[in-house]
């Protein structure tokens, strides 16, 4: 045994090397180069965050790719990034993030703590260079506080074989859900639960509370102040409606989020439900969809006859908070490159974008048709948070049965005014 | 040693104990008295966006000469022990009697009270079966061939050394629905959707909590076994005792003060109970005294009132506390 | 003889069914992070599945989990040195000390041992937000050594009490300060026990719900593959550690509650 490798050893370890190098650089992604975002300048680093859905994750690609000797760009994703950010903005020191990817929930609570900076002066500037459309942008009295870059609702989504089979016309109201889901129920062996909704204690069930409250005509607040109004009659018939929902539902619908609902429906378990425009998609999804071709959408089913949808119209956009750190102009450029009409084009599938170049796929034009058909838009008061909080801790014991609506509600409502008294919303010198 | 090496040497960590546990800790005393809120003005706003133009009336924060919000803070008192024990459904800011509250549903579903009752229930159900099944588990580990012992011992820490987070994960996905167990239980029939109602939501958070902490039980009595007085065991051998009784009166003595050692760290690690009511069920059906504490920091974002619930939380364990301290204090005196 | 095997049978099959439930939960989640997200969750369960390495893939190098690595790593790292520094130091000193006062701070300890972390995060996030230090590693660094100090005090404390106190004192006899003969004379011959709480402190600070969090709670069926990914990733070095430190960590445990 020699201490020096043999020739042709050395040849076939340094070979192994090379491919070895070679398969590592190319599985290493490649870094957008330093051209891509010409406009950017600066030193340090821009620090940006966002939850860690896809389309979010496509931007932050594109904001990272726009790192260069010098400059760092870092995009946090993370499914508390709500939580990260309102912390981030209220803090007395510099924010530790530039700048935020928000929905437009959380941009009215940051709205109404005044911790957003306007972006009225870049916006005009650089208007042109980066095609920005008027309809991106969020003016509150003019001033353009936020850029929306991604839509949202929620929409019927439903088995076109199965209705067609059973010669069910697409539902326009709950009642003619409640219908449709029965005949299939009785009828339609092959699958399991007629109706897939989240239910799930907290976000999920009081968002599909408030799409019926609001499609109901109910209303949250008691007009022009932050008083409880959402435990009236309205209240107490949309659980009502929910409760009709759950006989069609799979036993576990009380624990069931989102994510829950798009299985179902993919392992052709279900068959209709009222879900989010942008998850609708992924019942094409060969890899994970049996159902493939077989769904299609229509507008969120009206809680009245007559009444609009009950769904909400939903934003999520870029904000720069008062307390950021220098260099606004830097972060501006990088949020714009993330958010140009180049990144839409690339990332289009990914979600519904705001952009006029988004080409809609088959369930792509769910926002339009049900902004044609009336949905609100999600509400924008700083305090709704806190009632939507309230109301999903005690829909779960309404839903079974345990706690009457009625008490549920109320003991909700007085949660909810404890709180928002504490914030000032209530009894304060508003 | 003099006493001014002693403090030289101890005075870095207690500096540090100082500044980031006891100062925090006051801090959190003197937080739970107070609270700061935005001074608020009703506006209505023209918003518009991709969805049009809009008009919205909102409360929104007054500002002052330099753009930032006015904040007002001012002393409530004991108003938030209130609010958190659910004795007094009043506003922590003093407001009088904030017109049209509706009908006030009595406090029945207090949180912090529900918090207390089921990290108690969390301690109740799993210190039983951890000092009996690590006690089992050290008695069978010390009849092991030497040879596969150290294979044995690993794979028996694993559960304990495992981050909190992936333990529980973990567990979820064994569990979920399709996951493996309900799989098999429907092979016999039964079919429990674990994570959808409170009896099976709470147990799989205990048996999480026995999973996680026998380990360290075991550990701790093996440990102590190798120390039983050997001449002991002979004494009574020759004596003629039975293996059950040698274990009763020469062995569980010996391990008692280890017993109470397992119960005094157990107690206090179990009263911090978080990662599976967080991970595991996401605070449906189960909750606990620090879940809560965070829960009303970050998701009702109100600092003043997780204060309250913080100090509440650390009043609970020192009540728990007390009595096992006296008792191993005058031991050691 | 025939009572003998019933027993060992009895014994060894009692201990594989414990064996199983210890190890099965993180057994399963290898599996399925080695499977894609049609085939870990499916209904029926399967029970064999082609498998996959997308997820370690998607995870370690679109999502850059590297970093969090890094992170984590750095943050450990400086977790452990530190506290193992001040904390021999604050240990030695109460293993030689005899007078009443390092009794009460032991005591002190055990009491702040017992706090639970979410009763601090309020002043904390308020002191840390005033002096502007709040999203920094440097501050979790700190926040962790602090939280971990009654733990790593009372551990090295017990370690320091079992060596002999003639090593010391023969130093200083020689002429050395205190500070001198615990550095040349007491740390090399402490140093198994130094590593046992250098395990233990690296175990608290690596499994701080901090950084583990970013791991529940996917958006999507890629994401929440790269968790359970993930999991296994943060995982494995604790099993490596726990093969090959076992010993210690045992003897480490023991220490703490036979000696303290």
């Amino acid at each position: 045994m020699t201490a020096r490798l043999q020739p042709q050893r050395r040849r076939l370890l340094l070979a192994t090397a090379a491919t070895a190098a070679t398969a590592a650089s190319t599985a290493w992604p490649v870094r957008a180069s330093a051209l891509a975002c010409p406009e950017v300048a600066g030193t340090g680093a821009i620090n940006l965050i966002g939850n860690s859905f896809q389309a979010i994750q496509h931007i932050a690609r594109i904001a990272e790719g726009c790192s260069r000797p010098g400059l760092k760009v870092v995009f946090k994703l993370t499914p508390q990034a709500r939580t990260e950010t309102e912390q981030a903005f209220a803090s007395a020191g510099p924010s530790p993030f530039d700048a935020a990817v928000v929905s437009m929930g959380v941009f009215s609570n940051l709205y109404s703590r005044r911790q957003l900076q306007s972006l009225t002066a870049l916006v005009d500037k650089y208007r042109d260079r980066y095609r920005i459309e008027e309809k991106m942008l969020v003016r509150m009295d003019g001033e353009v506080m936020a850029i929306a870059c991604i839509q949202n609702t929620q929409n019927l989504v439903y088995r076109a074989d199965l209705f067609d089979k059973h010669r069910l016309a697409v539902p326009a109201t709950y009642a003619e859900l409640l219908h449709a889901a029965a005949v299939i129920k009785a009828r339609e062996s092959s699958v399991a639960f007629a109706v897939a909704q989240g239910f799930a204690k907290g976000f999920d069930s009081a968002t599909e509370f408030t799409n019926l409250l609001a499609g109901l005509g109910g209303r949250t607040f008691r007009p022009g102040s932050a008083l409880p109004a959402f435990n009236g009659r309205e209240g107490v018939e949309a659980i009502g409606l929910m409760r009709q929902l759950l006989p069609y539902m799979t036993p576990n619908a009380l624990a069931s989020n989102a994510d829950d609902v798009v299985n179902q429906f993919q392992q052709g378990k279900a068959a209709m439900g009222v879900l989010w425009a942008s998850r609708a998609s992924r019942m094409d999804d060969p890899a994970a969809s049996r159902v493939v071709g077989r769904m299609q959408f229509a507008a969120a089913p009206a809680a009245r006859p007559g009444g609009p949808p009950a769904a909400h119209l939903w934003w999520d956009g870029v904000v720069l908070p008062r307390n950021a750190p220098r260099q606004r102009e830097a972060t501006f450029h990088v949020l714009m490159e993330a958010l140009s009409e180049a990144a839409v084009r690339s990332g289009n599938d990914l979600a519904i974008w705001v952009r006029s170049v988004y080409v809609p796929g088959r369930f792509g034009t769910g926002v339009a048709l049900a902004q044609r058909a009336g949905a609100p838009v999600w509400p924008g008061e700083p305090f709704f948070s806190l009632a939507h909080g309230e109301v999903g801790k005690v829909l779960p014991e309404a839903l079974t049965g345990e706690r009457s609506p009625q008490a549920a509600l109320d003991a909700a409502a007085a949660a909810y005014t404890r709180a928002a008294t504490e914030k000032g919303y209530i009894g304060g010198r508003a | 040693m003099k006493l001014r090496s002693f403090i030289g040497f101890v005075s870095p960590s207690v500096a540090l104990m100082l500044a980031l546990l006891a100062l925090p800790l006051a801090m959190t005393v003197w937080l739970s008295t107070r609270n700061c809120a935005l001074e608020l003005e009703l506006v209505t706003v023209q918003q518009t966006g991709p969805f049009g133009a809009h008009a919205v009336t909102t409360q929104r924060a007054r500002v002052d000469a330099a753009g930032k919000a006015v904040q007002r803070c001012t002393s409530v008192g004991a108003a938030y022990y209130r609010d958190v024990l659910g004795l007094q459904p009043a506003g922590a800011s003093g407001a009088s009697g904030a017109s049209g509250t509706p009908t006030a549903a009595a406090n029945d579903d207090n949180e912090f009270f529900a918090a207390l009752r089921f990290t108690l229930l969390y301690i109740a159900g799993t210190t039983p079966f951890v000092l009996v099944g690590g006690l089992a588990l050290a008695l069978a580990m010390n009849r092991v061939t030497q040879r596969l012992k150290g294979l044995f011992i690993a794979a028996s820490l694993l559960p304990f050394i495992i981050t909190p987070v992936v333990g529980a994960l973990a567990i979820k996905w064994l569990f979920r629905d399709n996951g493996l167990v309900p799989h098999l239980l429907g092979h016999f029939g039964i079919q429990v959707f674990w994570m959808a109602q409170a009896w099976s939501a709470q147990l799989l958070v205990v048996l999480y909590g026995i999973w996680h902490v026998l380990p360290f039980a075991f550990i701790v009595f093996y440990a102590g076994l190798q120390g039983v007085p050997q001449d002991a065991l002979e004494a009574a051998t020759l004596d003629g005792a039975s293996a059950w009784q040698k274990l009763r009166y020469v062995t569980l003595p010996h391990l008692a003060p280890l017993v109470v050692f397992v119960t005094l760290i157990h107690l206090m690690d179990a009263y911090r109970v978080f990662e599976p009511v967080v991970v595991l069920t996401q605070g449906a059906f189960t909750t606990s005294v620090q879940y809560l504490t965070y829960h009303v920091l970050l998701q009702e974002d109100n600092p003043y009132k997780a204060s309250a619930a913080a100090v509440l939380t650390i009043a609970g364990i020192a009540v728990l506390l007390i009595p096992l301290l006296r008792k191993t204090w005058r031991e050691q005196r | 003889m025939k009572n003998k095997l019933v027993g060992a049978t009895l014994l060894y099959t009692g201990l594989a069914l414990w064996l199983l439930l210890a190890t099965l939960p993180v057994v399963w989640t290898v599996v399925i992070s080695l499977r894609s997200y049609g085939d870990a969750f499916a209904a029926p369960l399967k029970w064999l599945a082609p498998l996959t390495l997308d997820n370690y893939r998607g995870l370690w190098i679109e999502r850059e989990f590297y970093r969090n690595a890094a992170n984590t790593a750095v943050v450990t790292l400086a977790t452990v040195t530190i506290s193992l520094s001040v904390g021999c130091l604050a240990g030695y000193a109460l293993a030689r000390y005899r007078g009443s006062l390092g009794f009460w701070l032991l005591i002190t300890a055990l009491v702040f041992r017992a706090l639970p972390h979410s009763t601090l995060l309020p002043s904390f996030y308020a002191m840390f937000d005033a002096l502007g230090i709040r999203n920094t590693t440097f501050t979790l660094v700190f926040v962790l050594v602090a939280i971990n100090q009654p733990f790593t005090i009372w551990m090295l404390r017990s370690f320091f009490a079992g060596t002999p106190q003639e090593l010391d004192e023969a130093a200083m006899v020689d002429g050395c300060t205190r500070l001198q003969a615990f550095r040349r004379v007491i740390i090399p011959v402490m140093w198994p026990g130094v590593v046992t709480t250098g395990l233990f402190s690296f175990l608290l600070a690596y499994n701080d719900f901090m950084l583990s969090s970013a791991l529940t709670n996917a958006e999507s069926d890629a994401l929440l593959m790269q968790g359970v990914a993930g999991a296994v990733s943060i995982t494995i070095p604790l099993i490596v550690l726990v093969a090959i430190f076992q010993k210690q960590l045992v003897s480490g445990l023991t220490q703490g509650a036979v000696k303290g």
